[in-house]
């Protein structure tokens, strides 16, 4: 923890070069990717577990705190998959890196220019709901209410992981191997290395993709808009549950295949792996002064990430029927009485 | 002209100066052109006795006096008052453990040094007729630019991955590593390759390029970096640097 | 107090003490090497242009060839024998650096490339030759380099930042030194059977000089303290062209590339001076022109500096007014030059291209200190009796391979190939030798000299009294000499060590890295080594190589063929009072080499 205390202010203080903001831009663009990944994928589980749950949390999307992490979330995620495209190539071409900071500022200024227009095709969509005399919007309470349930989530990861780490310290501590004169290289980091900027190219256009259909040409006030197109497919909302929006989706076949399955289990895979493993660069980062710690969030990391695989996988192969959209209908009318 | 100087000062002998402050000195008479080491010197001489900092050769060769000054890892016999205007702060390194004043404790970074197997190995037998091994000038210039490091530790310190993880070994100790993995005539470069592939190693690096400005020598460290990271994927350092063609001498 | 124990101690870690400490513990040697600074941060890493060696890789090249050239260029004051040692270890120690890794520069074919440099020829002085082997412009610095990482390889024993402040002797041989563990202020004893000092020089006597802060020349004080003689102390190169006020080298090459020295009349005033040659003149003469001018007030606006000037319109004038056809542009010095005009732009803020440089001469190279035998082993008298356990190498040792002169590239074949016998001459006597014991009470003198000096509550500021030290020597023991001159500073000198030994201020009091107190330590040194070389240099009534005095022009060649052996006088290492000295003058040069072909038998210097 002093160690990232000290980062911080000696990030502030140290006068590096654009470079440096760069780096700072993508850990904290990440990390909110992240953590916005982790409610998306276990909220979107509930449409098939929870639906009433499921209603709740898109309601609560459409709330006001919400409405600005969207922007946030959107520009992060803009943000981050640019810069990381600067490092891969900055990687594999080494001999390139007289030309990083004219990359950062080309990121920054590529970044802007895509956040204009997205951004105002999404302030439309926040001024066409808020517009609408029949909106009805959660309270603050309500929605910070909701979110405790993710906290202490992350709070049972934390404790877990560094629990296995202390039983870990215990049952089977590190044995110093006498005799050895240099350490032995691990190939897992590499292979981590080689699977973040593949993964990276491949969730670029899954994400962008992702982001164009749910933020931007639609937004989330439209997910549980009665009566509206359900993007990607041919249907209509016409329970005008956010359920319903996400049967209709998942249950478009295309030749025989559920695309929409398909995408989303890609984009699960990717994100959430990616998303952990960053986060575990982060975290292991600065808990090097303690090995406890240090082990103690590389299992936080696999735990997450094995929850959100785990509950994300069994959503995307689950079925939603029409007593669920039932469900879901009810619960909205008893959202907003 | 007069110049302030902001110094971050600690003595650890002496109760209520064992924690790091700062001290203001004045200096007049001061040409733009004089380096801030003088400037210490005069305070040390003309002062206050008891400001501890290291230095040697005064022009940037040596590498003793890294040092962060005006928010930046430099050597204070490299650069001038006129580059910095009439304020200029003066702290230490940053990442290693503060001795006194501006001397830190050195060990952790060349422990890291040490780690890289920074020396040449060629265990094969000698040339028959007693002379050198042989090299052509393009093998000699893929490595040329990281024989320049001097081990000041400017850039190690100036990275926000060693501040927060001193196991990290750092972009000088890679630095050294990557003098050796891409010389011909050496044979350990597998044994390197697989020390910084440890999670300690080069993928700790992650290309922030505060090392690289921050060089006395000019050296293209994160460039260097990126180069054994690549080797580290490629299982071998062949062909990863290309050089432009060597113009030889008359 | 502790005390550690070791076959071999090597006290410094530039060139010739990584080398010795390399080659002792490849010998089977336990070896220490104790080290006042992190041994990438020595001197020899500052060195640029090249170590000569005849390796011959692009035309012929002789080892007898250098060892004339060495012999000639020292004024025929150094040693026969050890400039044909030099010359033809240099092969052998410039190849095995290469097995060990050095990154020399390559030839198409892939040897060690080689330019040529200032005195160095072949066939015995008859056209220039490549001979200095390079890798870049670094080569010392690759050299140190290659030296500490090979020591780490093999795994000696370093001592960082413990800075040697005595020597201990018992029964008539050297048994150790004893340091200071700068972190914690401690002592230590460091307890051996051979002890090699490789201390470096001491150009911070003068205040323009080349050298590095820490070159206070403390192996050479405290081994002459304990009753060591210092040899040829008076021979002290400056080099011409410094940096005016840092000292930092320009090298001869801009001179070489058509560059012109300019006084305050715009004048070139090496016409006067050295009428055939002008500003290619060699270092001592160029040395000396430089100084009369600054003397005669044609210094810059009436400072202590003239110009170079390298800008192309200049070196075209002055070529078309030789008559010569070439012409040179701004992007060929920018293209021969760039370090220099790397170094001019950065420090000076000056462009050379487009304004000349400011530069003095400025102290470079100690020529003489502890005397030695080929083998690195001290001797100390004429009768070259070894003192048992001690060994000296590199700057601080007197072999005598340069004379009074040191050729450009020597000192770098210097460290390595005395460092390297030096090494080997010590796993060999470390073999049958016996530890002596201690003395009793080992530390007991440095301890009060330390208590003394951290103690003091006089008014004299350290600070002080080396800059009244640096200015003296620098006026009148500098380039150019003269026995009132000289007189002069020993007085001054002597006023300065009493008010060292008596009247000294110290602001630090602490133990914890108290750099305060060792500069004034390193400062006591300054002042006896500023001593030696003043008697020294007051007694050699003659002028050779870098010592010129105006009251004696001539070289005499019938009475000083000799070199100045000079002991201290004093008790003990910080007895109070004068510093009187022994000075002895019959130790002769060895001529071994003339004996057999008269090429090497003295004669006027002529380039």
């Amino acid at each position: 923890m002093t160690s990232l205390v000290l980062t911080i202010t000696e990030t502030l203080r140290y006068r590096g070069a654009l470079g440096q903001w760069s780096w700072v831009l993508h850990r904290v663009s990440g990390l909110g990717v992240v953590l916005f990944l982790t409610l998306h994928v276990i909220d979107t589980s509930w449409s098939v577990f929870y639906p009433e749950l499921y209603v709740k949390a898109i309601a609560v999307y459409q709330t006001p705190l919400f409405t600005i992490g969207e922007f946030v979330l959107v520009a992060c995620v803009i943000y981050h998959a640019f810069n990381g495209l600067r490092i891969i190539i900055l990687d594999f071409r080494p001999h390139l890196w007289r030309y990083q900071a004219r990359a950062a500022w080309i990121v920054l200024g590529a970044t802007l220019i895509v956040l204009i227009p997205v951004f105002v095709l999404m302030f439309g969509h926040v001024l066409n709901f808020y517009n609408d005399p029949d909106r009805q919007i959660l309270s603050l309470a309500d929605v910070l209410e909701s979110q405790l349930p993710f906290a202490a989530g992350i709070a049972v990861a934390l404790v877990a992981g560094i629990l296995y780490s202390g039983l870990q310290g215990v049952i089977a501590p590190a044995r110093a191997e006498p005799g050895r004169k240099y350490p032995v290289g691990s190939r897992w980091e590499k292979l981590w290395w080689s699977f973040m900027r593949l993964s990276g190219i491949l969730i670029v256009p899954l994400v962008f993709g992702h982001l164009a259909m749910m933020h931007v040409l639609q937004g989330v006030f439209d997910i549980s808009a009665q009566g509206a197109a359900v993007v990607g497919t041919d249907l209509i909302n016409q329970s005008g549950t956010s359920v319903e929006f996400v049967a209709n989706r998942w249950n478009l076949l295309v030749g025989g295949v559920a695309v929409w399955r398909l995408y989303d289990i890609a984009l699960l895979a990717l994100t959430v792996i990616h998303g952990f493993n960053g986060l575990r660069y982060v975290l292991t980062d600065y808990t090097s002064g303690s090995s406890l710690l240090r082990r103690g969030m590389v299992y936080t990391c696999i735990i997450g990430a094995l929850v959100l695989l785990v509950i994300g996988a069994l959503a995307l192969l689950g079925t939603i029927d029409q007593t669920a959209i039932e469900m879901a209908r009810r619960a909205a009318e008893n959202l907003h009485p | 002209m007069d110049v302030t100087f902001r110094i971050r000062r600690l003595n650890p002998e002496i109760p209520g100066k064992d924690k790091p402050y700062w001290q203001e000195f004045k200096l007049s008479d001061v040409e733009p052109t004089d380096r801030v080491l003088e400037m210490l010197h005069r305070i040390k001489w003309e002062q206050d006795g008891t400001l501890a900092f290291r230095r040697s050769c005064a022009h940037g060769v040596c590498g003793s006096d890294a040092m962060r000054i005006n928010g930046v890892n430099r050597l204070a016999c490299k650069v001038l008052v006129k580059d910095l205007g009439t304020k200029i702060q003066v702290e230490p390194i940053l990442g290693l453990p503060v001795l006194k004043d501006l001397i830190v404790d050195m060990e952790p970074f060349f422990a890291h040094y040490r780690q890289v197997m920074p020396f040449f190995v060629n265990d094969t037998p000698l040339p028959e007729d007693g002379r050198e091994r042989l090299q052509s000038p393009q093998d000699r210039e893929l490595f040329d630019d990281t024989t320049k490091c001097i081990l000041c530790a400017c850039c190690t310190t100036a990275c926000p991955s060693f501040w927060a993880n001193g196991s990290y070994v750092g972009p000088a100790a890679i630095v050294q590593a990557h003098r050796f993995i891409f010389d011909s005539r050496d044979q350990a470069a597998a044994d390197r390759l697989d020390i910084l592939a440890e999670p300690d190693g080069v993928w700790r690096c992650r290309t922030i390029f505060n090392c690289t400005p921050a060089c006395p020598r000019e050296i293209e460290i994160t460039k260097a970096i990126g180069e054994v990271k690549l080797a580290i994927m490629r299982g071998s350092p062949e062909g990863i640097i290309q050089v432009q063609e060597i113009k030889h001498e008359a | 107090m502790q005390t550690h124990q070791f076959d071999a101690i090597i006290v410094g870690a530039g060139g010739a003490g990584l080398m010795a400490a390399l080659y002792a513990s490849k010998g089977g040697a336990n070896v220490a090497v104790v080290s006042k600074l992190y041994p990438t941060r020595s001197h020899t890493g500052t060195a640029q242009g090249g170590i000569g060696a005849a390796l011959g890789n692009h035309e012929p090249d002789n080892p007898l060839w250098h060892a004339y050239d060495t012999v000639k260029g020292g004024d025929y004051l150094a040693d026969q024998n050890a400039a044909k040692v030099l010359a033809e270890n240099a092969i052998d120690a410039v190849i095995e650096l290469e097995h060990m890794g050095l990154p020399f520069d390559r030839t198409p074919e892939g040897r060690i490339s080689q330019r040529r440099f200032g005195g160095h020829t072949s066939n015995f002085g008859e056209k220039p030759v490549r001979r200095a082997c390079h890798a870049a412009d670094r080569t010392g610095h690759m050299i140190l380099q290659t030296l500490y990482q090979q020591c780490i390889k093999n795994e000696v024993k370093f001592f960082d930042e413990y800075h040697v402040v005595d020597v201990l002797m018992n029964n008539g041989a050297c048994v150790g030194v004893v340091a200071v563990q700068l972190g914690t202020g401690e002592l230590h004893v460091f307890h051996g059977k051979a002890t090699l000092f490789a201390t470096g020089g001491w150009g911070k006597i003068w205040q323009v000089t080349s050298n590095a802060h820490s070159l206070t020349g403390d192996g050479a004080a405290i081994t002459f303290r304990r009753g060591v003689p210092l040899q040829d102390m008076e021979f002290f190169q400056f080099h011409p062209t410094g940096i005016y006020k840092m000292g930092i080298l320009i090298t001869e090459g801009v001179r070489g590339e058509g560059g012109v020295l300019i006084n305050r009349h715009g004048e070139r005033f090496m016409e006067k001076y050295a009428p055939r040659i002008k500003d290619l003149a060699s270092r001592d003469v160029v040395s000396r022109a430089i100084y009369l001018e600054i003397r005669d007030g044609n210094g810059i606006q009436g400072k202590d500096y003239v110009y170079l000037d390298v800008r192309p319109e200049t070196v075209n004038r002055y070529l078309a007014e030789a008559g010569e056809t070439r012409r040179v542009t701004g992007e060929e010095i920018e293209k021969k030059l760039p370090d220099i005009l790397d170094f001019c732009r950065v420090y000076l803020g000056v462009d050379p291209v487009k304004e000349p440089m400011p530069i003095q001469p400025t102290a470079h190279y100690a020529m003489g200190g502890i005397p030695t035998n080929v083998d690195a082993e001290v001797v100390i008298d004429e009768n070259w009796t070894v003192l048992p356990g001690m060994y000296a190498a590199g700057e601080c040792a007197c072999v005598s391979c340069h004379g009074a002169n040191r050729l450009g590239t020597n000192s770098l074949v210097d460290l390595v190939v005395f460092g390297r016998r030096g090494g080997m001459k010590i796993a060999e006597y470390v073999k049958q030798a016996d530890l002596i014991p201690l003395p009793a009470n080992p530390t007991a003198e440095i301890e009060a000299e330390f208590k003394r000096i951290r103690s003091g509550k006089g008014r004299s500021k350290p600070g002080e009294l080396r800059g009244i030290m640096q200015k003296v020597m620098m006026d009148y023991v500098g380039v150019f000499r003269e026995g009132a001159g000289i007189q002069q500073a020993i007085d001054t000198v002597q006023e300065l060590r009493e008010r060292y030994q008596t009247d000294l201020s110290l602001d630090d009091q602490g133990y914890k890295f108290n750099t305060d107190l060792m500069e004034t330590w390193e400062l006591g040194c300054l002042l006896d080594l500023a001593q030696v070389t003043a008697k020294s240099a007051l007694a050699r009534t003659e002028s050779r190589g870098a010592h010129s005095r105006e009251d004696f022009k001539a070289r005499d060649d019938q009475n000083w063929l000799v070199h100045t052996l000079a002991f201290s006088k004093l008790a003990g290492p910080y007895q109070p009072g004068t510093l009187d000295l022994d000075l002895n003058t019959n130790k002769k040069v060895d001529l071994s080499l003339a004996e057999t072909d008269p090429r090497f038998a003295p004669k006027e210097r002529v380039y």
